[in-house]
C-alpha cells in the first residue's frame, strides 16, 4: 500500500467530510486528490467514501500536475463515474488548457480548488518535512512561506478564479473556511450539498503575488541574447525531464526524441567544425528549449515543474515562464483562464499589426 | 529505400542559365557525389530532345531518381515528371531544382557566386528526393452539374456555354433579375451598341434555356465539399409573390402607391414597393420589397407587437386585388435549396465607389454623380429617357465636367491601381452627351488616357475631332458650389494654368472595386481574395481563371475590373475549364497530402483547427487526427503546426525538409 495515514489538519478535515457527504448523497462516485507518501505526495483516485480518509486534499507538495493524472484517465474515453478532483489553482487552469487541447474530456468531471499557500519543492520536502500546515499558518499571517518554490511565489493566480473550476474553498481571511461556486454546475453541486456559499477576500493575498511577480519579471529576465541563454543553460544535460514533467507537453512522442531528425552523417559535423571554429556537443541542446518554448510557450500556465524536475537546478521556470509571460502578452491570450482557443489554434485574419518587439535578444 | 542511383540533368535555357552559372562545372561537381550515376547538361531540358534525354538516360542508367536544375517547378515539374513517367519512374521521384529565378537571374553579375548556389540547390534537392516515395494518383468522382454564381454578362456567357455543353447549369443571381452592371449601361464604347439590345438575346437564351437553372433573387448560403463534387446551399429570398403565378405583366406596378428610389436606376430614378426592376427583366417577375410596402410594414409591426390593432383593419391590397393569376400572397416565402455541382465559376462583378466618398470634389451635391449613374440617365430607357437632366431641378446641362482617375491611382483616398474601364467610358459619356444635347460644353479632365484595345483611340480621336470635347489634361483638386453652378478648379498641366471652370453637372469616374459581400461569398468558397475584394487567381498569367481551390473559377471583373469584351471571353475560358474538369469521369488528384502517424499523433486537434479546407477531423474512438484525402490540398499549415509532426505531408517530411535546410544553410 502505497498511500499512508497523514496527521489530520483542520482544512483538510473539513474538505474530507466535504467528500464523504458528497459520497452519501450520491452526487460523486470517485475523487482524484492527493495523498500521502514516504517524504511525498502523490495523487490517488478513490472511488469509496471509506478511502477518503487515506486523501490529503491539500498537500504541501506538487510532485505532478494533477490535470495531467486527469488527462491520462480521459483522454481516450470519457469518465463514466461523478468524479471531484480537488487540485490547486494552477492545476485547475492546466485542467482547462488541456480541454482546449483536446487532451481531456471533462464530462463527468467536478473541481474544487482552494486559496494556495503555495508547494514545497520536492526535493526539500524529502530532506525537511513541513506539514502543509506551516504554510497555510503563514498564508493566513499574510505572509508567502520562505519554503514554497519560486514558481509559487510569483504565481499570477494563487486564488480560485470565476469560471475557472466548479467549487471554490476559501481560507483567507475567515476564520472558519467558506464555500463558494465558481461555476453554475458548482452552485448546483453546493446547493444539493445544502452548503451555504461563503465569501472572503483574498485580494491581499493575490497582490502580493502579483507583486512580486512584477519584480520576478523584471529581474530574473534573461538577458545577453544567444549566449545569455547558452550560459543560463549551461548545466543542461538534455535529460528533457522539464519536458517529461510539464503538462502543456502532452505530445506521445517528441520531436526531439525522434533522434532521426538530428541524425547526420559524420562529415557534416566536421564541416560545422570548420566553419563554426569548433562546435558544442551535442548539437540540439539549447534547440531542445528554444523548440519546446515554441511549441507550449503560449500555454504555459505557471505551475513550475519543469524547475522542480530539473535535475541540475536550472530555475527553467525563469525562461519558460518568462518567455511564456511575454508571448502570451503579444497574443493577448490568458492560458486556462479565459474560453479563447490558444494562438496557436486560431487562424486570426488582424493580429500584430501593432506590434513592435519583444523585450531582450540583444543580438 | 534511399536512392543511390540519381540521374541530375542541368538545363542551359538558351542563355538564361548558361550565361551565368557555369554549367559544365555544376554537373561535374555534382557528378562526384556517389548517389549520382549520371551528372549532365542539356540546352533545353524542356524541349523535346530534352525530354527524351530524360526517358533515355532512365532506362539506360536503372535511375531510380531524377533531378532536373532548370527554371520554376511552377512551369515545368509536369513536363519533368511526365518525361520520366514515360521512361518508366515514377512520377514522384523527380525533382526540380530552380537554378534559373534562383542562382542565374538574381546574380548575373557574379557568375562564381551563382555557380556555387546552384551547385548549393542541387545538392539541397537532392538531399529531399532520396526520401521520396513512389505515389500514385487519387481517384476521385466527378457531379457533372455546374454552378455560376453571378448573373452579370460574363455569369451569362459562362452558364450559356456550359448548358450548350450539355452541362446542366445552375445560375445564382443576388438581384431580381440577370443583366449585371452591363444592363445599366447607355451604350457600350467603342462601337455605341445599346445593351438592352445586345444583351437582352442571352439572358432570354438564360431564361428558355432546358440546361440552365436559373435562381434570381438568391444568394449562396454555404458552400461544402470539393473538387468535382461541391455541395451547394441557395438561398432564395422572400418575394411575397409566388413566381410560378406571376405572369409580369406590371398590373401592379401600376396600382402600387408606394414610389421609393429605384436600387436598378442607382437612386436616378423611381420604382414601386412592388416592383418589377425593368422592362425586359429575365426573370420577368414582379417583388415586394419589405422595407417599403405599407402592408408588409404594418404587418411586421403587428407581429413584433409595436402596433395592437384594436379591431381588424383593412391594409392596402391594390396589387393583389388587380392580380389576375392570384400571385401576390404577401406570405414571407424565403427558402434555402441544395444543389450538387461538380465545379463552380464565380462571377460577381464590380462596383464604383460612391460619390459621397469624394466630399472635396462635390460628391455631395446632387448634381456630381458618380459615371454609373449618368449611364443611367444617358440610357433610352433610363428614368430621363436619355436626354440628360439635373436630379435637382430637372434642368437639362449647359455643361458638364468629367472628371477621370476619382479614387484610382490614388493610394491616400482610394485604390493604389488603374481602374483600366474609366477614360473608355468616360469618352463614351462626353460623346453621348454631344449626342443628346449637342450645344452642351464638355471638359474632360484626365491625367492619361489609355485607350488600350482594338478601336479604343480611334473612339478617343473621334471623340477629339468629331465631337468637340474639350480634354484637359490635369487633375482636379476641387469642386465647389457657386450659385446655381459648380465651379470645377483644377491645373491644365499642358499649359501649366489654373483653369476654373462653372458647370452645370460633375461626372466623377470613381474607382471600381470587388461587389459587395464578395469577401463572405470567398470565404464559403475558402478562395483568395485581396483588400479591395478582388478575387485572386492561381496566376496572373497563366492560371488567371483558376484558384486554388480545385473545381472553383473566376471570371469577369470579379477577378479585376474588365471592360465587356474581356469579360465575356473570361466567361467562356472559365466555362471552358469547368467542362474540362466535368467531361473527365473520374478525377485524378495529386497524392502529395498531409499524412497521419497514429502513433504518435495525442489528437490536439491543432491540425484540425488550421485547416482551411475542413479536411482533417479528430477519430473519437482511436483519438487521432484523420485526413480527408478528397478534400486535403497538401498545403502543410497542418504539418507546421503539430508539434509532434504526427502529421505530414508525403514526401515533404521533416528529414527531407530539414537536411535539405541544411545544406542550403552551409556557411557560403
Amino acid at each position: 500500500m502505497l498511500i499512508h495515514w497523514e496527521v489530520s489538519d483542520v482544512y483538510n478535515d473539513v474538505l474530507k467530510d466535504f467528500l464523504k457527504k458528497a459520497f452519501e448523497k450520491g452526487l460523486i462516485e470517485a475523487v482524484i486528490a492527493p495523498a500521502a507518501t514516504d517524504n511525498s505526495y502523490t495523487y490517488a483516485l478513490v472511488t469509496k467514501k471509506e478511502d477518503v480518509d487515506k486523501l490529503t486534499p491539500i498537500a504541501p507538495v506538487m510532485q505532478w500536475n494533477g490535470a495531467d493524472m486527469i488527462r491520462r484517465i480521459t483522454r481516450l474515453k470519457p469518465a463514466k463515474r461523478k468524479t471531484l478532483a480537488i487540485l490547486r489553482p494552477c492545476e485547475t487552469r492546466t485542467y482547462k488548457e488541456l480541454i482546449k487541447f483536446n487532451q481531456i474530456n471533462p464530462e463527468n468531471f467536478y473541481l474544487l480548488t482552494y486559496d494556495c499557500p503555495g508547494t514545497i519543492h520536492a526535493r526539500n520536502y524529502a530532506y525537511e518535512q513541513t506539514p502543509v500546515d506551516d504554510l497555510i499558518k503563514s498564508m493566513k499571517e499574510g505572509k508567502i512561506s520562505e519554503k514554497v518554490r519560486e514558481s509559487c511565489r510569483v504565481c499570477e493566480y494563487p486564488t480560485p478564479i470565476k469560471g475557472v473550476g466548479d467549487i471554490g474553498f476559501g481560507i483567507i481571511g475567515v476564520d472558519e473556511p467558506v464555500f463558494f461556486s465558481l461555476s453554475e454546475r458548482g452552485k448546483d453541486f453546493l446547493a444539493k450539498m445544502e452548503i451555504q456559499e461563503g465569501e472572503r477576500d483574498d485580494s491581499s493575498w493575490v497582490e502580493m503575488h502579483r507583486k512580486n511577480r512584477e519584480k520576478w519579471l523584471e529581474e530574473k529576465r534573461i538577458t545577453g541574447g544567444r549566449k545569455g541563454i547558452e550560459k543560463f543553460l549551461a548545466q543542461c544535460m538534455n535529460c528533457h525531464n522539464c519536458k517529461d514533467m510539464c503538462p502543456i507537453c502532452f505530445c506521445k512522442e517528441c520531436f526531439f526524441e525522434d533522434h532521426s531528425v538530428f541524425d547526420y552523417e559524420s562529415e557534416k559535423f566536421y564541416n560545422w567544425a570548420d566553419d563554426k571554429n569548433g562546435i558544442r556537443l551535442p548539437t540540439d541542446k539549447t534547440l531542445f528549449h528554444i523548440g519546446r518554448l515554441i511549441h507550449m510557450g503560449t500555454s504555459c500556465i505557471g505551475c513550475g515543474l519543469c524547475q522542480q524536475a530539473c535535475p541540475v537546478d536550472i530555475p527553467l521556470y525563469r525562461l519558460f515562464g518568462i518567455v511564456g509571460n511575454d508571448l502570451q502578452k503579444v497574443f493577448d491570450y490568458k492560458p486556462g483562464v479565459n474560453d479563447d482557443l490558444p494562438p496557436v489554434m486560431e487562424f486570426r485574419e488582424e493580429e500584430f499589426e501593432e506590434f513592435v518587439g519583444l523585450k531582450g535578444g540583444e543580438e | 529505400m534511399a536512392m543511390n542511383r540519381i540521374g541530375v540533368f542541368i538545363c542551359h535555357c538558351g542563355r538564361n542559365i548558361a550565361g551565368t552559372v557555369d554549367v559544365k562545372r555544376v554537373a561535374e561537381e555534382i557528378g562526384k557525389r556517389e548517389d549520382v550515376v549520371l551528372s549532365t547538361t542539356y540546352i533545353f531540358m524542356c524541349s523535346e530532345p530534352g525530354q527524351k534525354l530524360i526517358e533515355e538516360s532512365i532506362k539506360k542508367y536503372n535511375l531510380d531518381g531524377v533531378v532536373v536544375a532548370n527554371c520554376s517547378p511552377t512551369l515545368h515539374e509536369k513536363t519533368m515528371r511526365n518525361a520520366a513517367a514515360r521512361g518508366g519512374l515514377n512520377p514522384y521521384r523527380v525533382e526540380i531544382a530552380n537554378i534559373r529565378e534562383w542562382a542565374a537571374w538574381p546574380h548575373e553579375d557574379n557568375p562564381e557566386a551563382a555557380t556555387r548556389k546552384a551547385i548549393r540547390i542541387i545538392n539541397a534537392t537532392i538531399e529531399k528526393l532520396k526520401a521520396n516515395a513512389s505515389l500514385e494518383p487519387i481517384e476521385v468522382p466527378v457531379t457533372r452539374r455546374a454552378l455560376v454564381i453571378g448573373g452579370g454578362v460574363a455569369g451569362i456567357q459562362a452558364a450559356l456555354d456550359l448548358a450548350d455543353a450539355g452541362i446542366e447549369t445552375i445560375l445564382v443571381e443576388k438581384e431580381p433579375s440577370i443583366g449585371g452592371n452591363m444592363f445599366r449601361l447607355s451604350e457600350t464604347f467603342p462601337t455605341l451598341d445599346c445593351p438592352q439590345c445586345i444583351l437582352t438575346p442571352k439572358m432570354n437564351d438564360v431564361a428558355q434555356h432546358p440546361n440552365i437553372k436559373l435562381y434570381a433573387y438568391s444568394e449562396v448560403e454555404s458552400v461544402e465539399g470539393y473538387m468535382g463534387n461541391f455541395k451547394v446551399r441557395i438561398k432564395k429570398k422572400s418575394t411575397f409573390v409566388d413566381w410560378d403565378k406571376c405572369t409580369g405583366c406590371g398590373e401592379c406596378l401600376r396600382v402600387c402607391p408606394i414610389s421609393v428610389k429605384s436600387e436598378y436606376d442607382l437612386g436616378m430614378g423611381e420604382r414601386k414597393a412592388i416592383y418589377i426592376v425593368n422592362e425586359q427583366a429575365v426573370p420577368l417577375k414582379a417583388l415586394i420589397d419589405e422595407n417599403s410596402c405599407i402592408r408588409l410594414q404594418f404587418e411586421k409591426k403587428v407581429r413584433e407587437g409595436k402596433i395592437k390593432p384594436k379591431k381588424a383593419v383593412k391594409i392596402c391590397s391594390k396589387c393583389a386585388d388587380v392580380c389576375e393569376p392570384n400571385a401576390i400572397h404577401f406570405k414571407n416565402n424565403e427558402e434555402i435549396v441544395e444543389e450538387e455541382v461538380g465545379a463552380i465559376v464565380v462571377a460577381t462583378g464590380y462596383e464604383v465607389m460612391p460619390a459621397e466618398a469624394f466630399p472635396e470634389l462635390g460628391g455631395k451635391y446632387p448634381d456630381v454623380l458618380t459615371a454609373l449613374q449618368f449611364e443611367r440617365l444617358l440610357a433610352p430607357s433610363g428614368p430621363t429617357a436619355g436626354i440628360p437632366r439635373r436630379p435637382s431641378d430637372g434642368k437639362v446641362p449647359e455643361s458638364i465636367a468629367f472628371i477621370h482617375c476619382v479614387g484610382s491611382r490614388d493610394p491616400q483616398n482610394g485604390v493604389p491601381y488603374c481602374s483600366r474601364i474609366c477614360c473608355m467610358y468616360t469618352i463614351k459619356q462626353a460623346m453621348l452627351v454631344k449626342h443628346a444635347l449637342p450645344k452642351t460644353a464638355v471638359y474632360d479632365f484626365y491625367i492619361d488616357i489609355r485607350s488600350n484595345g482594338k478601336g479604343y483611340e480611334e473612339f478617343y480621336h473621334r471623340a477629339k475631332e468629331e465631337y468637340g470635347v474639350n480634354f484637359i489634361r490635369g487633375k482636379v483638386s476641387k469642386v465647389y458650389k457657386v450659385g446655381d453652378k459648380y465651379r470645377v478648379q483644377g491645373v491644365d498641366t499642358l499649359t501649366g494654368r489654373i483653369i476654373e471652370v462653372d458647370v452645370d453637372m460633375v461626372i466623377l469616374a470613381t474607382a471600381a472595386k470587388g461587389s459587395t459581400g464578395v469577401k463572405e461569398l470567398a470565404k464559403k468558397l475558402r478562395i483568395p481574395y485581396d483588400e479591395w475584394g478582388w478575387l485572386k487567381e492561381t496566376h496572373l498569367k497563366l492560371r488567371p481563371l483558376e484558384t486554388p481551390v480545385g473545381g472553383v473559377f473566376i471570371a469577369g471583373a470579379a477577378q479585376f475590373v474588365k471592360d465587356i469584351t474581356d469579360s465575356v471571353s473570361q466567361g467562356s475560358g472559365a466555362a471552358a475549364k469547368a467542362m474540362t474538369l466535368l467531361s473527365r469521369p473520374q478525377l485524378e488528384k495529386e497524392p502529395l497530402l498531409a499524412k497521419v502517424d497514429t502513433e504518435i499523433c495525442a489528437g490536439c486537434g491543432r491540425c484540425k483547427d488550421q485547416c482551411a479546407y475542413g479536411a482533417i477531423s479528430i477519430d473519437p474512438v482511436r483519438h487521432v487526427a484523420v485526413v480527408n484525402e478528397a478534400l486535403c490540398e497538401g498545403c502543410g499549415a497542418c504539418s507546421a503546426n503539430c508539434p509532434t509532426t504526427a502529421i505530414q505531408v508525403v514526401n515533404f517530411k521533416k528529414g527531407q525538409i530539414i537536411r535539405a535546410v541544411d545544406v542550403l544553410a552551409e556557411v557560403f
